[in-house]
C-alpha cells in the first residue's frame, strides 16, 4: 500500500544532522551525489560508503527505515541493472546471444551502476529523514534564491511543494476511501487484463480529481484570507542562519569531495 | 436471514509497534427487517466494524457469517455479497463520477453484470426510491444540493437491490432540511420497501426518532445492545463514552427530581410531551 | 458605525450552461443591510443556500458586492488599497479543516498569516503561542495537523487568525464537519475569545443550539434577513424558523407544544433549567 512508502518521509528524532541548516543538507546531498558520479575505481566507493554510514550513525536514522525506503526503486534499480549487465560492449566475452551479451566490462559497469544508484538514493533519502518539509521547501527557497535572477519562481514553487507534501497523506487516505466505496458499489479492482484494469481506475480517479480540484479552491481561499500574495514582504517565522556546525559540515563535505577526486585519479 | 459477528476481532498494524486493537470480541447478530443505529464517537470503531458486515475488511480473529455462512472462507462471493449488503459511506457524494446522474446509478447494477433493461429498471426504482424523479437523469451530480447529491449516492447503492443497507453518517455536514430529507428517506426504505437500515451516527436526536435498537460502540466493544429506551437509561455512561443521551431525556430526569412525576424513559419530543401532560393532570387531581 | 456594515447589499451570480451562455442570474443576497457592532457575538442563522456565506465571504473582501456597500472598520472593501488591512481585521475560518491548514506543523501554520503581513520573526513567534494559549492548543504545537481530531484542527485554524490580530472572527459553518464533541469544543473556544479577549464574533451556522449564547441572531433566507433579535426573542418563533428548514432546541420544541397544549409557559425557552422551573414552581 501507499502508506508503507518510507521513501522521503522525515524520520522524527533529534541528532546534530537533523539540526543543521537544511541548505547545508541541500549543498551536501549535491556534493555527496557528485561524488558517486564522480567515483570510478572500488577505493572512491569506499570512500562514499564509509562516508554515507558515517552520517546515518550521526543522524540517528535506523538503518532498517532507510534500507526499506529503497524497495520502491528495486524494480527500477533491476532494469538498470540488466541493460548494462547484458547491453555492454567490451572484453572479455563470457557469453553471447543475439545481441545479448555477458562481458566483464558489463559486470564492472552492472555492479557500480548499482552501487551508485543505491547511495544515490539513500543520500538523498537521509536528507529528507533528516529535514522536515518545510524547511526544506525553506532551504531551498532560500538557498535557489539567485535562480530569480532568470526568472524562475523561486518562491512559488517552493510553496506548492510543501502545499503538496501536507495534502499527500490526505488524498491518500481519501483515494482509500473512495476505492472501497467503489468496491461496495461491485467495482472490481483487482480482476480482468490491463486494459479492464486501467477502465476500472475511472470511478477512482474521477473523484479523487475533482476532490483535488475542491481543496485546492478551498485552499485557495483560505490562504488569500489569511493575507497571502505571494513571496513580496513575507517575513519567515523561523529565518534560517548558518551556525558553527554548518561550516564545520561544509569543510568536512569538501575534504570528503578532494579525498574523492584524489582517489579517482590516483588510482 | 442474518448477518453475523462470532468474536471477531480487528487490530490495525498487526505486529508492528503502532499495533491497534480496534475491534475487541464482538458478537452481534443482524436480523433482517431491523432498524439498527450504532452509535460511538469519532475513532470508537464503528466505522471499521461496518466496513466487516460487507467483507471490505477482514477480521483478524473471528468470523462473519452471512445467513450462516462465513464470508471469508473459500471461494466465497465477496462482490455478489455487497450487492446484498449495501454500504454507503461517509460524504457519499464524493464517489459520484459520471456526467450524468442515472448513468452514475447505474454503476451498481453494471457491475453486476445484469442485462441492460434489468440495470435501467433497477436504477429508475432505486431513484424513485430516494425521491428523484426523471427530471434528474440527465443533470450533472455536480450541480445538486448537497442533500440531493447525497440522494443519488444512496440511489447508486439502492439500485444493486440490497436487503440490507449501511449508512455510515448519511446526515454528515448537512442542514437541518437535508437531514430530515434523508432520515425520511431512510425511514421508507425501511417501512415500505422492507430494507434492513442500519445507521451509523453520533447524533442521538436522529437515532432516537427513527431506530428500533441501539448498539453502542465505545472502545472497540459493544457497551449497550438494545431499545433505545433501555439504552438511554444509561446516559451517565453514556457521558463517560463522549456521547450523550437526546436532550429531552435529561429534561425528564430534572422534572423527576423536582418531584414531577414523568416517565423517565422518554428519548423523543413527541413522548415527551404526552409524559408531562399526564404527570400535570395527576398532579392538578 | 459598527465593526461590520452593509447598506443595502445585493450579490448575484451567473449560472451558465455547458457553452457558457447565462442561463439565469441568481440573487445570493438581497438588500442586506446589517451593522454589527464591536465586541458583539452575534450569529447568522440559515439553511443551505440562504445566502449566509456568501454575505461572510464579503466580510473578508473574498467576495464582494454586486450592488450595495460593506464597511469593515469603516472601510470600503471595493477600495483596494485596503484590502490587505481589511483581511487582517477581519478574519475567516471555514467549514472544512483540512482545507484551510497550510503547513505540516501546527505553529508554523499558526505563523503563517504574520509571515504574510511581514511580521518580524520574535514577534510571530510571541504570537503564535499567545493565540495557541487562546485556543488550549499550546501542548500540540509541533504536532502535525493529519494527527489532530476535526474540532482540534479547527482551533488550530482559529489560532492561525489569532494570530493576525484581527478585530473581528468570521466563522463560516466552523462545526458542520465534526462530531457533536468537536463542535462544543469550538463553540466554546470562540465563545471565550469573545469574553475574555473582546474578539467581535459572526457565527454562521445552521446548528440552532449554536447560537443559544449569542448577543443577537440574525435569521437569513433566501438572500435576505428574515429575523433578527436576541436568541430568546428568535427561539420563540418557533413555527417560523420549522418553515424556514431550521430546527430549533428540543427543550425549546418542547415548551412550545407543551404551551399549544394550554400549558403556560413564558416564550423562547432556551435551557433545561428554564423550563423545569417553569413547569414546577
Amino acid at each position: 500500500m501507499l502508506k508503507d512508502i518510507t521513501l522521503g518521509q522525515y524520520y522524527p528524532v533529534d541528532s546534530p544532522i537533523h539540526r543543521l541548516d537544511p541548505r547545508t543538507k541541500l549543498s551536501a546531498t549535491m556534493i555527496y551525489i557528485v561524488s558517486l558520479f564522480l567515483a570510478d575505481n572500488l577505493f572512491c566507493y569506499l570512500m562514499a560508503i564509509l562516508f554515507i554510514f558515517a552520517v546515518i550513525h550521526i543522524s540517528r536514522v535506523p538503518l532498517g527505515y532507510i534500507v526499506r525506503g529503497l524497495r520502491p526503486i528495486f524494480f527500477l534499480l533491476m532494469i538498470s541493472v540488466a541493460f548494462n549487465l547484458f547491453l555492454t560492449n567490451g572484453e572479455p566475452v563470457y557469453w553471447k546471444w543475439g545481441f545479448l551479451q555477458l562481458t566483464g566490462t558489463g559486470i564492472r559497469q552492472a555492479f557500480f551502476m548499482a552501487l551508485r544508484l543505491i547511495f544515490l538514493i539513500m543520500g538523498s533519502s537521509l536528507m529528507t529523514f533528516t529535514t522536515t518539509p518545510t524547511a526544506l521547501t525553506d532551504g531551498m527557497e532560500k538557498g535557489l534564491r539567485f535562480l530569480r535572477v532568470f526568472k524562475v519562481p523561486v518562491h512559488e514553487v517552493a510553496m506548492m511543494m510543501s502545499i503538496a507534501l501536507r495534502f499527500i497523506p490526505i488524498l491518500t487516505e481519501e483515494a482509500d476511501k473512495i476505492q472501497k466505496a467503489q468496491m461496495a458499489r461491485g467495482a472490481d479492482f483487482e480482476n480482468g487484463n490491463l486494459i479492464a484494469r486501467a477502465k476500472a481506475l475511472i470511478p477512482l480517479l474521477v473523484p479523487l480529481f475533482i476532490s483535488a480540484f475542491r481543496r485546492a479552491t478551498d485552499l485557495a481561499m483560505a490562504m488569500e484570507a489569511r493575507c497571502y500574495h505571494g513571496g513580496d514582504g513575507r517575513t519567515k517565522m523561523f529565518p534560517l542562519q548558518y551556525k558553527k556546525n554548518d561550516h564545520l559540515s561544509y569543510l568536512i563535505l569538501f575534504g570528503y569531495l578532494l579525498i574523492v577526486i584524489l582517489l579517482r585519479f590516483l588510482f | 436471514m442474518s448477518i453475523e459477528c462470532r468474536n471477531v476481532n480487528y487490530f490495525y498494524g498487526k505486529g508492528t509497534p503502532s499495533e491497534v486493537h480496534v475491534l475487541k470480541d464482538i458478537n452481534l447478530t443482524i436480523h433482517k427487517g431491523e432498524f439498527i443505529g450504532i452509535i460511538g464517537h469519532t475513532g470508537s470503531g464503528k466505522s471499521t466494524l461496518i466496513q466487516h458486515l460487507n467483507g471490505l475488511l477482514q477480521a483478524t480473529e473471528g468470523e462473519v457469517c452471512y445467513d450462516g455462512v462465513n464470508i471469508f472462507s473459500e471461494g466465497y462471493d465477496r462482490r455478489a455479497l455487497r450487492g446484498h449488503v449495501g454500504l454507503v459511506f461517509q460524504y457519499p457524494e464524493h464517489q459520484l463520477f459520471e456526467t450524468d446522474v442515472f448513468t452514475d446509478v447505474c454503476f451498481g447494477p453494471k457491475n453486476q453484470g445484469l442485462s441492460q433493461e434489468e440495470i435501467q429498471q433497477r436504477a429508475r426504482e432505486a431513484m424513485d426510491m430516494v425521491g428523484l424523479t426523471e427530471d434528474y437523469d440527465k443533470r450533472s451530480p455536480f450541480e445538486l444540493s448537497g442533500g440531493q447529491k447525497r440522494r443519488v449516492a444512496i440511489a447508486g447503492v439502492l439500485a444493486m437491490k440490497p436487503d440490507y443497507l449501511i449508512l455510515d453518517e448519511p446526515t454528515a455536514g448537512l442542514d437541518p432540511g437535508g437531514r430530515d430529507e434523508i432520515l425520511g428517506v431512510l425511514r421508507k426504505l425501511h417501512e415500505e420497501n422492507g430494507i434492513t437500515v442500519i445507521l451509523v451516527s453520533h447524533s442521538m436526536e436522529d437515532v432516537a426518532n427513527y431506530v428500533d435498537r441501539i448498539i453502542v460502540i465505545n472502545n472497540g466493544e459493544i457497551a449497550f445492545d438494545d431499545v433505545p429506551h433501555q439504552v438511554f437509561r444509561h446516559y451517565k455512561e453514556l457521558e463517560a463514552f463522549g456521547l450523550s443521551a437526546p436532550q429531552v431525556t435529561y429534561i425528564a430526569r430534572a422534572l423527576r427530581e423536582r418531584g414531577l412525576m414523568v416517565d423517565d424513559t422518554v428519548t423523543t419530543v413527541e413522548e415527551a410531551k404526552k409524559s408531562i401532560l399526564k404527570a400535570l393532570k395527576n398532579k392538578n387531581k | 458605525m459598527g465593526i461590520i456594515k452593509t447598506a443595502k447589499l445585493i450579490y448575484e451570480y451567473a449560472r451558465r450552461d455547458e457553452d457558457n451562455n447565462v442561463v439565469e442570474t441568481v440573487r445570493a443576497v438581497d438588500e442586506v443591510n446589517l451593522d454589527i457592532q464591536e465586541g458583539e457575538f452575534v450569529a447568522i442563522l440559515g439553511r443551505n443556500g440562504s445566502g449566509k456565506s456568501t454575505i461572510a465571504k464579503q466580510m473578508n473582501a473574498l467576495l464582494f458586492p454586486s450592488q450595495g456597500t460593506i464597511w469593515i472598520g469603516e472601510k470600503d472593501t471595493r477600495d483596494e488599497k485596503f484590502l490587505w488591512e481589511i483581511r487582517q481585521s477581519a478574519g475567516m475560518v471555514f467549514q472544512n479543516p483540512d482545507n484551510q491548514i497550510i503547513a505540516t506543523v501546527v505553529e508554523e501554520d499558526v505563523g503563517f498569516g504574520p509571515e504574510n503581513m511581514g511580521v518580524p520573526s520574535k514577534e510571530i513567534w510571541k504570537r503564535v503561542e499567545e493565540s495557541l494559549n487562546a485556543v488550549g492548543m499550546m501542548a500540540y504545537r509541533k504536532a502535525s495537523p493529519n494527527h489532530l481530531s476535526g474540532g482540534q484542527k479547527q482551533r488550530v485554524a482559529i489560532a492561525g487568525v489569532m494570530a493576525m490580530k484581527p478585530k473581528c472572527i468570521i466563522l463560516d459553518e466552523p462545526t458542520a464537519m465534526l462530531d457533536p464533541n468537536g463542535r462544543q469544543e469550538v463553540i466554546r473556544t470562540v465563545r471565550e475569545l469573545n469574553r475574555q479577549e473582546g474578539i467581535t464574533v459572526v457565527l454562521i451556522t445552521h446548528y440552532m443550539e449554536e447560537t443559544v449564547h449569542a448577543d443577537r441572531i440574525i435569521v437569513m433566507d433566501q438572500g435576505k434577513i428574515q429575523m433578527t433579535g436576541t436568541p430568546r426573542e428568535i427561539f420563540s418563533h418557533v413555527q417560523e424558523l420549522k418553515s424556514m428548514k431550521l430546527d430549533v432546541p428540543q427543550v425549546t420544541e418542547l415548551a412550545y407544544e407543551l404551551k399549544k397544549e394550554g400549558i403556560d409557559l413564558p416564550d423562547g425557552i432556551l435551557t433545561i433549567q428554564e423550563l423545569v422551573d417553569a413547569l414546577c414552581q
